[in-house]
C-alpha cells in the first residue's frame, strides 16, 4: 500500500462532507478495502481530533539564573543570598561592612552571558538608574569601577505589589492610591529619559517607611536610556528576534518581534495590566491562555481579545464608571491610550476626589480619522461647526477687549477666554489630523471648509492690527489650517501676528509658541518664494527652541528639517543633510518619539543622499524609515503609503528595479484604495510600477504600456500639467526601455512640446522634462537622438542656471560621456 | 552530522539544565531562541550560510527532543517511587505542561511514522518540540506553507491513530 496515496485522499477528503467522501472512497478505493478502511480510519481520528495535543510540548522560561554557586564577595560587598534571577542578571542580598554596614540588593550580571551586547545593556541599566532618584523607586547606590558587571541597590524588603494588597485585602481606593504612586514614579524615570519596558508586579515590591506602604520599582533591567547621554547613544540593544519583557505585561506593539517603536505609552499599557490585575486579581489576556502556544499566536491573541470589563470581574468590587480609565490604559493601539503615566495618575486621582475624568471616548479620533478619509461631508460639516467657532469667538474676545475697564475684570474674562480658547484648539486640532489624513489631491473640494476659515482669518485681522493674547493664541491655531489649505499668504500673515505678540510679552510665553509662529512664517514665506526671509525664520526658530529652558522644543528638530528643506530647494544637498542628520540625532534622544516622524526623518535623509548621488546610503535610509513605519502603520495609513513611494523612487534611482516593483505592487491598489483609483497619488504609483516593470522586461510589453498610457491619460483629464506631464515622461521611457525608439520619440516630441506651452520653452519643469528625456536617450545609448537634444538643453540651461547648477553640471557631465 | 549532533547535544542540554528550570510563571522563551543562542555560540561565528542553519537547526531540533524524552523518562522513573531525592518533582513542572507519559508516547509514535513520512514527521518534531511556527519550518525545509499545513494535518491524524491504538494495547494489558 503507498503510503502517498492515502496521505493524498486524506488530504483531499478531509474538508469534504461524510457523504461526498464516502461517494469518493467507493468509486476509487473500491478494489482495495485496505486502503480505504485506513482512510477511513484516519478522517474519523481527524474529526474528533484534540488539538492540545499536539501543542508544542515546551513552554521554556527565559534563561532562569545559572546554578553555578554564588560569589562570595564582590566589590566591598559579602553576598549574603540570592533574591532573584533576571534574563541578564542575578540579584543577590549583600551585605557592605567598610565604611558602614549596611545590607543592599546587588545585581550581578550572569557569568558566561557576558557578550558585548549584554555587557553594555546592562550599563545602560545601571546608567540609567543612577540617574533616578524618587521614592517609589529603587536608588543606586554604587557600581562596578571597572566597568559594568555589579551595581548595588537600596534593598527592599516587601513583597510585590499584588501579593501585598491580597495579603493584606486592601479595598479599591487604597489599592488605587498604592497604584498612583508607581505611576509616579515611572514618570520621574520617562521625564529622565527613560523606559521600564519591563513592568509587571515581581518588579514592583512594597516596603514599609515609617509605617507607610511605600511601592518600589525595582530591575530596570531591561530599560533602555533614551536620553541624550553620550555613552548611552547608539546602541540597540533590543535584538531583532529577542523580544524582552514578559508577554502578559508587554503592549501589542512591543510584542512585535523587531520592532524598535516602543515609547512611554508602552510602559502605560504594562501599568493599566497592572491596575486591572489589582483590581480583578488576573491579567486582562494570558495567563493559562498563553500555555502551550507559539509566539505568533499569543501576539495574534494579545493584539484580538479585548478584555472584560474590569468591574464584571473585581473581587474587590471595583465600580463600572471606573473601567474607562483601566480600559483605556491597555487600548491595543499606542494612541488609544494615556499618553503617559502622569495622565493616568491624574486621572486616577480625580476619580479619587470625586471630580469628572479627563479622558474622552477611547476611539473618537481615531474613528473619525478613518471616517473623513472617506466622507467628504462630515469633514465639511465639522468645519463648518468650527469656523462658527471662531467666529464666536473672535467676536466676543474683541467684544472683551474693548468693553473691559478694570484690570481684574479683564483677568477674570482671560480666563474664561483661555478656557474657550483650548476648546477651539482642540477642535483644530483634530481638523488638523482630518487635514493630514485626505490632504492630498483633495483639498480643493473643501470648499465651504476653506471659505469659513480664510473668513474667519481675515476678519481677525481687519478687526485686530494689533495683537492680543486672545487673537494672538487663535492666529496661533489658524496659522496651521490656512496653511494646510494652501492659503500661505494669510497664514503668513497670521504667524506675523502671532510672532509680533510672542515678541512682545516674553513673559507670558510658556511654551513653544514664538518658535511655532517664526516656524510656521518661515514655511508660509518658503512657498511664496521668499527664501531669504524663510532661511532667517527657521534659523531664528532653531536658535530659540536650542535655548528653551525648562522644555524640549520639538521645533530643535521640526525647523531643522524645514531648512533642510529650503537647502534642498536650492540643491544645496550638503547642508540639508547637515541639518537632516542632526534633527534625526535630535528626534532619537527625545523620549516618546512617534515612529512616524522619525521614519519621515529617514526618508528625507534617504532622498538628501540620492540627490547627492550616494544611492547606496540612500537607499538604506529609506529602508530603515519604510521598516519602522510599516512597524507601527496600518496598510491605508497614507504616511505609510506616501513612504513607501518614496523608498521605491530610491530604489529606482538605485536600479534596485525588484525591490521597488515589489514596493508598488502593494502601494498601487493600497493608494487606489485609499483616495481613490483617479487620485494623482494612485496614478503616480501605477505609472511607477509600470516603468519597474518596463526595466525588468515584463511581457507582454503593450500590457504595461497601455497601464501607463491609460493612467497618464486619467492623470490629464484629473491633475494639473506638472503632474500629467511628468507621468507621461516615465511612460515614454518605458517605451525606450522595450526598444520601441520611433513609438517613444513620437510620445516624446508631444510631450516636450505641451511642456513648452505648460511651463514655458525655457520655464525650470519644461527643461527638466527634456533632460529627463535626454538622460533616458543617453542611457539607452540612442546617441543620435541623445546629442543634439542635450546640447539645445544645455544651451538653454546656460541662459537659466548659474555655472556652477548641479543640474547644468549633470548635463554637462552626461554630454561628456558622448562617443 | 553524527559529530555535529553530538557537539548540539551537548550545548543544549548544558543550556536546558541551566534555563529549563525554575522559571516563574509567564516568563516564556522558546527553546528556537535557546537553539539560535547555541547556533550563535557554536556555529556562526563567521558562517552563516543557509546550508548551515537548515543542518543546525535539524539537529537541534533532534537535540531537543532527546532532552524532553530523556528528561520525560526520568520523571517517569520518579513517579514510580524512583529517585525522590536527587530531582524534586516540581523543578521539571515548567518543561512539561502535560504529563510526561504524553511526551514519551509522542516521541515513540513519531519514530514510527519517520518511517513512513519523514518530512511530515520532521514537521511535527519542529513543531511540537521545538516550538517553531509553521512559516519558519516552511522556511527551513525549503517547502510552500501549504505543503507544511498538508503534513501537519496528515501526521496528527496518524500520530493521534496510532496512540489511540497504543494506549488501548496498554490498557487491555493492564486489564
Amino acid at each position: 500500500m503507498p503510503n502517498e496515496c492515502v496521505k493524498e485522499l486524506f488530504a483531499r477528503l478531509e474538508s469534504l462532507s461524510p457523504t461526498e467522501r464516502t461517494a469518493i472512497l467507493i468509486a476509487e478505493l473500491a478494489h482495495d478495502p485496505e486502503t480505504r478502511s485506513r482512510v477511513e480510519e484516519l478522517l474519523a481520528t481527524n474529526d474528533d481530533l484534540d488539538d492540545t495535543a499536539f501543542a508544542p510540548f515546551v513552554d521554556s522560561p527565559v534563561s532562569a539564573a545559572d546554578d553555578g554557586e554564588s560569589p562570595e564577595r564582590v566589590g566591598p560587598y559579602r553576598v549574603v543570598s540570592m533574591l532573584g534571577r533576571g534574563g541578564m542578571a542575578c540579584v543577590f542580598r549583600a551585605v557592605q561592612e567598610q565604611p558602614f554596614h549596611r545590607e543592599v540588593a546587588l545585581k550581578i550580571i550572569r557569568p558566561g552571558l557576558d557578550t558585548r551586547g549584554v555587557l553594555s545593556r546592562f550599563d545602560s541599566a545601571r546608567q540609567a538608574l543612577a540617574r533616578l532618584e524618587h521614592r517609589n523607586i529603587a536608588t543606586v547606590l554604587d557600581a562596578d569601577p571597572f566597568g559594568p558587571s555589579w551595581f548595588s541597590m537600596s534593598l527592599v524588603d516587601g513583597p510585590p505589589v499584588t501579593d501585598y494588597c491580597e495579603e493584606n485585602a486592601l479595598g479599591f481606593r487604597d489599592r488605587l492610591r498604592l497604584f498612583v504612586q508607581i505611576c509616579r514614579g515611572v514618570q520621574h524615570a520617562h521625564t529622565r529619559g527613560v523606559l521600564h519596558r519591563d513592568l509587571k508586579p515581581s518588579n514592583i515590591l512594597v516596603s514599609h517607611e515609617d509605617g507607610e506602604a511605600v511601592p518600589k520599582i525595582i530591575d530596570f533591567g531591561v530599560a533602555k536610556a533614551l536620553g541624550a547621554d553620550a555613552s548611552l547613544g547608539e546602541t540597540k540593544h533590543t535584538l531583532d528576534t529577542q523580544i524582552v519583557g514578559t508577554l502578559e505585561y508587554m503592549s501589542p506593539e512591543q510584542a512585535r518581534v523587531g520592532n524598535p517603536d516602543v515609547d512611554a505609552r508602552s510602559d502605560v499599557y504594562a501599568l493599566g495590566v497592572i491596575l486591572y490585575e489589582l483590581l480583578t486579581g488576573s491579567v486582562p489576556i494570558g495567563g493559562d491562555e498563553f500555555r502551550g502556544l507559539p509566539l505568533d499566536d499569543i501576539q495574534k491573541l494579545i493584539q484580538r481579545t479585548r478584555p472584560a470589563k474590569p468591574s464584571t470581574r473585581s473581587h474587590i468590587g471595583a465600580p463600572e464608571d471606573f473601567d474607562c480609565v483601566v480600559l483605556k490604559s491597555i487600548e491595543k493601539l499606542p494612541d488609544d491610550r494615556y499618553e503617559n503615566p502622569k495622565d493616568l495618575a491624574d486621572d486616577i486621582d480625580r476619580y479619587l476626589q470625586g471630580l469628572p475624568l479627563a479622558i474622552r471616548p477611547p476611539t473618537r479620533m481615531y474613528v473619525l480619522q478613518k471616517f473623513a478619509s472617506r466622507n467628504k461631508t462630515l469633514v465639511a460639516f465639522v468645519g463648518v461647526i468650527f469656523a462658527a467657532l471662531v467666529l464666536g469667538l473672535i467676536g466676543t474676545s474683541i467684544g472683551f477687549y474693548r468693553e473691559s475697564q478694570a484690570m481684574v475684570e479683564v483677568q477674570a474674562r482671560d480666563r474664561e477666554l483661555e478656557r474657550s480658547l483650548t476648546k477651539a484648539q482642540h477642535l483644530n486640532a483634530m481638523l488638523g489630523d482630518i487635514f493630514f489624513g485626505i490632504r492630498p489631491e483633495r483639498s480643493g473640494r473643501d470648499v465651504t471648509l476653506r471659505e469659513a476659515i480664510v473668513e474667519a482669518s481675515q476678519n481677525l485681522l481687519r478687526e485686530s492690527s494689533e495683537p492680543d493674547f486672545a487673537t494672538a493664541s487663535l492666529s496661533r491655531s489658524l496659522m496651521e489650517s490656512l496653511f494646510t489649505l494652501g492659503e500661505f499668504e494669510l497664514s503668513e500673515s497670521m504667524a506675523d501676528h502671532v510672532v509680533r505678540w510672542a515678541e512682545a510679552h516674553p513673559e507670558r510665553i510658556e511654551d513653544d509658541m514664538l518658535e511655532q509662529g517664526l516656524h510656521r512664517r518661515g514655511h508660509a514665506r518658503a512657498r511664496q518664494g521668499q527664501g531669504e526671509l524663510a532661511e532667517q525664520d527657521f534659523l531664528d526658530a532653531i536658535r530659540l527652541a536650542d535655548q528653551a529652558v525648562g522644555r524640549t522644543s520639538s521645533f530643535r528638530h521640526v525647523s531643522r528639517l524645514s531648512l533642510a528643506e529650503w537647502f534642498s530647494a536650492r540643491a544645496r544637498y550638503d547642508l540639508a543633510l547637515e541639518h537632516q542628520l542632526k534633527a534625526l540625532e535630535l528626534v532619537q534622544e527625545l523620549p516618546g518619539t512617534a515612529a512616524a516622524n522619525e521614519a519621515f526623518i529617514y526618508s528625507e535623509i534617504g532622498r538628501t543622499h540620492s540627490q547627492l548621488g550616494d544611492r547606496v546610503a540612500a537607499l538604506e535610509f529609506a529602508d530603515e524609515g519604510l521598516r519602522l513605519l510599516e512597524s507601527v502603520g496600518s496598510p491605508d495609513d497614507l504616511k505609510l503609503l506616501s513612504m513607501q513611494r518614496t523608498v521605491a523612487l530610491i530604489a529606482m534611482d538605485a536600479a534596485d528595479y525588484e525591490r521597488a516593483a515589489e514596493i508598488l505592487e502593494a502601494n498601487a491598489p493600497d493608494t487606489g484604495e485609499a483616495l481613490g483609483p483617479e487620485s494623482v497619488a494612485a496614478l503616480y504609483s501605477t505609472i511607477l510600477l509600470g516603468s519597474c516593470r518596463a526595466r525588468l522586461g515584463v511581457e507582454p510589453a503593450d500590457d504595461v504600456l497601455d497601464e501607463m498610457l491609460q493612467a497618464a491619460d486619467t492623470a490629464d483629464r484629473v491633475s494639473p500639467p506638472n503632474m500629467s506631464l511628468f507621468l507621461r515622461a516615465y511612460a515614454v521611457n518605458a517605451m525606450f526601455t522595450y526598444g520601441r525608439v520611433d513609438q517613444a520619440l513620437v510620445a516624446m516630441d508631444e510631450v516636450v512640446s505641451r511642456g513648452a506651452e505648460a511651463f514655458g520653452p525655457t520655464g525650470d519643469q519644461a527643461l527638466q522634462l527634456r533632460a529627463m528625456f535626454a538622460t533616458e536617450l543617453a542611457n539607452a545609448k540612442l546617441w543620435e537622438h541623445a546629442t543634439p537634444k542635450l546640447d539645445s538643453l544645455i544651451a538653454d540651461l546656460k541662459e537659466t542656471r548659474s555655472e556652477d547648477d548641479p543640474f547644468l553640471a549633470r548635463m554637462v557631465g552626461l554630454r561628456a560621456s558622448a562617443p | 552530522m553524527n559529530r555535529l549532533l553530538t557537539l548540539v547535544y551537548d550545548e543544549l542540554r548544558g543550556l536546558a539544565n541551566a534555563r529549563l528550570s525554575g522559571l516563574a510563571p509567564g516568563q516564556s522563551l522558546r527553546p528556537t531562541d535557546l537553539v539560535h543562542e547555541a547556533y550563535i555560540k557554536l556555529v556562526a561565528t563567521d558562517d552563516r550560510t543557509w546550508e548551515n542553519r537548515r543542518h543546525f537547526i535539524n539537529a537541534a531540533g533532534m537535540a531537543m527532543r532527546s532532552i524532553l524524552v530523556d528528561r520525560a523518562r526520568a520523571r517517569m522513573t520518579i513517579k514510580r517511587g524512583g529517585d525522590r531525592q536527587r530531582e524534586p518533582l516540581h523543578e521539571d513542572a515548567a518543561v512539561f505542561n502535560r504529563d510526561p507519559s504524553e511526551v514519551i508516547a509522542m516521541h515513540e509514535a513519531l519514530e514510527a511514522f519517520a518511517q513512513e513520512d519523514e518530512r511530515a514527521a520532521q514537521v511535527v518534531s519542529l513543531r511540537i518540540f521545538l516550538g517553531m511556527a509553521e512559516s519558519e519550518i516552511a522556511d527551513l525545509l525549503g517547502v510552500t506553507d501549504r505543503t507544511i499545513q498538508r503534513d501537519w494535518k496528515y501526521a496528527k491524524a496518524w500520530l493521534a491513530t496510532r496512540m489511540k491504538g497504543e494506549a488501548k494495547i496498554s490498557r487491555e494489558m493492564a486489564g
